[in-house]
């Protein structure tokens, strides 16, 4: 099933990119979002990637690697942005206690530990994220931010001990 | 994929985050936005008229000149000692009214420098050194000197905002013997930072009347 929708995929077929685009955007979205931590610029680093993979489909080689292959894309455009925004970088009030609308345990959680991320290194960030959500390893990891498989897993050691 | 304990745990919790990011209905399309090619071209057309504009009115030989002075002179100079320092300097040397033991140079590169050792009213050694910086750090600034704080963060000298430390003298196995009490003073745009040593800590007075008595000398 998953071959007869890549070759659709080289072929730019309007249908298989659809699905590609409805099956991988939330978990793009979600990626990104760890990486970039606002809603608008995830958004729009979410288009970039797909429109890059999109343009990139033809070359796409390797049909068993394509969650990898996006989230290889998600990578470089969310570096990318960060890089290009690392001037200016808004703070979020609503992260500020007096403008909380909301003060369940579960939001707490999910404010704290977003903050904790966002004080990561941006590669440290990555690798948690591809490790423990997606489950990737650190040779699979590595192909993603183009470093060495030992490098991946001391960055990874070294965000375990930060968390 | 077998996990520790530990691991266990951030995989729980990072999976949790990430499951429970919203995800809004994205209006994903498959072209780029006509708005961003055409901010780009905007911001590359206003950069290249105000170049043709600068060029227009601003001499050759003056964007040579300042080229020359910024990129080349100030970043090929490597800051070798403390002469190098000194004679780019507004000032030779600030000192303190009292008996010159000796100048010493702990380098270019070193944050502060000693520039200058004194006798001070026969009793006090005071040493003055040069920070790199000119800002007085600010008083939540608590990396500045370890254990450091506050004393008094009004103090005018020459006219100029001053800032009195006290920061903890500490023997080898991190004991806090007592306190130094420094002065972090800008004067001429350069910041210097004067404390006492071989005494007990200097009073509040004597460190506002060395930074009174403070005046440039030609080493």
């Amino acid at each position: 099933m998953q071959e007869r929708l890549i070759s659709r995929l080289q072929k730019q077929e309007d249908i298989a990119v659809t699905t590609l685009v409805e099956e991988y955007s939330p978990a793009l979205y979600r990626y990104i979002y760890c990486l970039v931590q606002d809603a608008e610029a995830t958004a729009d680093c979410v288009q970039e990637t797909l429109l890059k993979a999109y343009i990139a489909l033809p070359r796409l080689s390797d049909e068993s690697q394509v969650a990898s292959w996006l989230f290889t894309i998600a990578t470089n455009v969310a570096k990318n942005y960060l890089r290009r925004h690392r001037i200016i970088r808004w703070v979020r009030l609503d992260w500020l206690p007096i403008y909380r609308q909301s003060h369940e345990p579960e939001v707490l959680q999910q404010e704290f530990v977003g903050q904790i991320l966002a004080q990561l290194p941006l590669d440290d960030r990555v690798c948690l994220v591809l490790h423990y959500w997606r489950g990737l390893s650190c040779r699979e990891i590595s192909m993603v931010i183009r470093k060495r498989e030992t490098a991946v897993r001391k960055l990874l050691e070294r965000a375990r001990k930060r968390l | 994929m077998r996990y520790s304990q530990h691991d266990q745990e951030i995989k729980e919790t990072i999976t949790s985050y990430v499951q429970n990011i919203r995800v809004p209905e994205l209006n994903l399309r498959l072209q780029p936005t006509r708005g961003r090619v055409l901010k780009r071209v905007t911001s590359w057309a206003a950069l290249a008229i105000v170049v043709f504009i600068a060029a227009a009115f601003i001499p050759a030989d003056d964007v040579w000149s300042f080229y020359q002075q910024v990129f080349v002179n100030e970043r090929s100079q490597r800051v070798a000692s403390m002469d190098h320092v000194l004679q780019r300097a507004p000032f030779q040397v600030w000192a303190p009214e009292g008996e010159l033991i000796e100048l010493q140079d702990l380098g270019a590169d070193a944050t502060y420098s000693v520039l200058s050792k004194y006798i001070w009213k026969e009793t006090r050694e005071i040493v003055v050194m040069q920070n790199a910086g000119t800002s007085i750090p600010p008083a939540t600034h608590t990396a500045f000197w370890e254990g450091a704080r506050i004393l008094d963060d009004n103090v005018i000298i020459q006219g100029q905002r001053a800032v009195m430390y006290e920061t903890p003298v500490i023997d080898e196995k991190g004991a806090v013997l007592g306190w130094s009490r420094k002065l972090y003073v800008i004067l001429n745009g350069t910041a210097l930072v004067i404390f006492g040593s071989g005494g007990p800590e200097l009073s509040q007075k004597e460190l506002i009347e060395i930074g009174e008595s403070l005046r440039p000398v030609t080493p």
